[in-house]
């Protein structure tokens, strides 16, 4: 059950983009097309996954048992970077077709702080192995389906009479208020 | 003795990323892949190493 609300909630409640605020940077640059959003949700979800148990394991057996804490960020970060670089490698020898739809994203989730900030997160809540696996996977599902949301969202909003001062950017902002105000409403569910 | 250690994690892992770097440079793009291009335009992010790179593609471009 523990495990369960921890899924749920990393999905909904603390979503990373709407409740924490982190990933920002893509979820109103590449929310254009919901092909485009999906293509990031993917990459994001595996980079995620892979750097948060890389990462976890570091933090375990090399710099605690070292008493190397102060390296923790410095450290995080060049797994992250090597992870991205490891990835759009393997993509472009082995899965040509992937690499076409997600490889244009792997430069940009280097510098998505909601990659680094799961890490984060994932240490300093003191998650054990089965626990960081779950957030990991729950926080980018959220992040996908937040940003899939709001692309559709952007896609209709193309077509609809809206005031041109509003147009693209501003009406975007307000969309992206109005879905916050909505999932914090299921603040409390787990 | 905990800043040795310290030093060597970050040579080691400093070096792991140059290497994959490299050799992500030198991995051929697939066929059809060779200019691809986010479509992103939004986050007005100017640090951005891919809104860079485009910028002094189009520059060039005009030169």
């Amino acid at each position: 059950m523990e495990l369960i609300a921890l899924f749920f909630g990393a999905v909904l409640i603390n979503n990373v983009i709407l409740s924490q605020f982190l990933g920002i940077c893509p979820f109103l640059g590449v929310s254009k097309k919901t092909s485009s959003a999906i293509g990031m949700g993917a990459a994001v979800t595996v980079v995620i996954v892979l750097a948060s148990t890389i990462t976890w394991v570091i933090n375990k057996f090399v710099l605690t048992t070292l008493d190397i804490m102060f390296m923790d960020i410095i450290v995080y970060i060049l797994v992250i970077a090597s992870i991205v670089q490891l990835l759009e490698m393997l993509m472009k020898k082995f899965m040509p077709p992937l690499y076409k739809s997600m490889g244009v994203f792997l430069p940009l989730i280097t510098t998505n702080c909601a990659v680094l900030g799961t890490v984060l997160m994932n240490i300093n809540n003191g998650h054990d192995f089965v626990q960081m696996f779950i957030y990991s996977l729950g926080i980018p599902l959220g992040f996908t389906l937040v940003i899939f949301l709001f692309s559709s969202i952007r896609e209709r909003l193309e077509h609809a009479p809206i005031p041109a001062p509003f147009k693209g950017l501003p009406i975007a902002l307000i969309v992206a208020t109005f879905m916050a105000a909505a999932f914090s409403a299921l603040k409390g569910m787990f | 003795m905990q800043y040795l250690f310290a030093g060597v994690i970050f040579i080691v892992l400093a070096a792991g990323f140059l290497l994959l770097a490299m050799l992500n440079k030198k991995t051929p793009k697939p066929a059809g892949c060779e200019d691809l291009k986010p479509e992103c335009s939004g986050c007005k992010n100017i640090s951005c190493g891919i809104k860079i790179a485009n910028k002094i593609k189009a520059k060039g471009e005009e030169n």
